[in-house]
């Protein structure tokens, strides 16, 4: 199966921690957490922001200064994932923006010198976008959505496991997947490449 | 999810039940009998179609979204490195001062400066308003104390001016003459109070001394007129006595005393004024009435004794 995203939650300083070994690392986890958030979404965030940019050193570029950012306000921060990704989008939307005519002009030969087609950027924009969607909404419907669509799971065998009823599964979850919808339609996504 | 969907102009709003059955299709939970159900509806209606194929794209997405990517991309080795650095370093200076300073928090020193900044606002707009008010208050008093007089000057007739006494004239007018009127002797000798404020008249005014008060209230003295140099005479009353007082002026001496005859008045006649010889006989002198000089605007025309009628030095 291949590896479950959001399962290493950023701990931020003050946030108490569910680390045992009590070294001098988890003593201070703020500082370290981020260093470790970046290693676990900087492959999701770069995708997250070619789908914007279509540019991979821009995206670079971008997911750099977020990460800056983020390290400046990292203890006001309630949610530095979803944070992250709201950044990214910003600080992506601002540079098309900035830089429409140029995009413009360079746009068929960027798409051939990042050597992505169009419609996987688009894509992993939508992906980014659930990505963000995922990381602000709560932590239960976060473990549901994982549990169905990414260990394929039952409702009968989800109720087992959160202690729902198999109908308070099923309106969940409905719930949920109509929440997505409406944040990729608030995104201006549309389509299923985004 | 597919923009041909929306071609199909705005669906129809499908019931939360019905959405939680796609849903439930969509993910491979509805039974086969509820699926060929659905499908049947989906051909039917389509907004339950619409619902349904937007339904498995965000099924799709959330399927790649919860998971890693399976092409995960990294940054440049050289942007990469100098990023971890920069998180690293930080990472450390962060690390040093949480371990060495043992202060307030952020939120503690902010929320403190921001209660000092509302106490100092506070006292600085008290300060402010106590430095106007000192300034506003004694002028308004001033202002209002000098519309207040002249109010009453303008409310009170011109004619009614002679009447009108200000504090001073009322002042002299408290300390003015006392008579006495001894009940036995039938001699009133007009008095003036010891002359700490008494006038002088080119240093020769001189009053006769005041006989002990026996506490007769003596009205002020009236002064009709004066004829041919003569101060003719005075009257001073007494409940029911009136006195009838004449002066008489000596210009050798300049002594003046004033001797008042008092007359009491015979039954069923009214007063009577009764003139000494001796005033009579001075009439070759000029006199001057100088005890009964005006020198205040506000006692013009009402000839009032301001103080005992001392001798008539001359003032030319």
């Amino acid at each position: 199966m291949e590896p479950l995203m959001f399962e290493n939650a950023p701990v931020r300083p003050g946030a108490p921690s569910n680390a045992t070994g009590a070294g001098a690392e988890s003593m201070n986890p703020g500082p370290q957490s981020i260093a470790a958030l970046f290693e676990s979404e900087e492959s999701a965030l770069l995708h997250y922001a070619m789908g914007i940019v279509r540019r991979r050193i821009v995206a670079e570029e971008l997911v750099q200064e977020a990460f800056l950012r983020l390290h400046k306000v990292w203890g006001q921060v309630d949610n530095p994932r979803g944070w992250l990704y709201r950044s990214i989008r910003n600080l992506a939307l601002n540079h098309l923006r900035d830089t429409r005519q140029e995009t413009q002009l360079d746009e068929e030969r960027a798409a051939t010198d990042d050597t992505l087609p169009r419609e996987l950027l688009g894509r992993s924009e939508a992906i980014g976008t659930v990505r963000m969607l995922l990381a602000e909404m709560p932590e239960e419907d976060r473990n549901l959505i994982s549990l169905k669509y990414h260990h394929d799971l039952k409702y009968q065998e989800i109720s087992q496991r959160t202690g729902l009823s198999v109908s308070n599964v099923g309106f969940r979850l409905h719930q949920v997947m109509k929440g997505l919808l409406d944040g990729l339609q608030r995104a201006g996504i549309e389509g299923s490449e985004g | 999810m597919k923009n041909d969907e929306n071609n199909q102009g705005t669906p129809e709003r499908i019931s939360a039940e019905m959405e939680a059955r796609i849903v439930a299709w969509v993910s491979g939970d509805a039974s086969p009998a509820e699926a060929a159900e659905l499908a049947l509806l989906a051909s039917a209606n389509p907004a339950v179609a619409a619902f349904k194929a937007r339904m498995d794209a965000v099924r799709s997405l959330a399927s790649e979204g919860i998971s890693a990517d399976k092409t995960p991309l990294r940054m440049s080795e050289s942007r990469r490195a100098a990023l971890l650095r920069e998180l690293g370093s930080a990472a450390k200076e962060a690390a040093t001062a949480t371990s060495t300073v043992t202060g307030p928090s952020l939120v503690t020193i902010q929320r403190r400066q921001q209660r000092e900044r509302r106490w100092m606002l506070a006292v600085a707009a008290c300060v402010t308003v106590g430095l106007f008010l000192s300034m506003m208050v004694p002028s308004y008093q001033k202002v209002r104390s000098i519309a207040m007089e002249r109010e009453a000057k303008e409310s009170v007739p011109k004619a009614m001016m002679g009447e009108f006494k200000s504090r001073d004239a009322q002042k002299r007018e408290a300390a003015s003459v006392n008579f006495e009127v001894p009940p036995d002797d039938r001699e009133v000798v007009l008095a003036a109070p010891e002359a700490e404020s008494a006038p002088q008249f080119n240093g020769s005014a001189r009053y006769a001394p005041a006989p002990a008060s026996k506490g007769v209230t003596i009205l002020p003295v009236e002064l009709p007129t004066v004829s041919g140099g003569r101060l003719a005479q005075a009257k001073v009353g007494s409940g029911n006595q009136i006195a009838n007082t004449v002066a008489e002026v000596t210009p050798e001496t300049e002594a003046a005393e004033f001797k008042k005859e008092v007359i009491m008045p015979k039954e069923n006649e009214g007063p009577s004024v009764a003139v000494s010889d001796k005033a009579e006989v001075e009439t070759q002198a000029p006199i001057v009435l100088s005890p009964f000089a005006v020198r205040d605007a506000e006692d013009k025309g009402s000839y009032r004794a301001a103080h005992s009628p001392g001798p008539a030095s001359a003032p030319t």
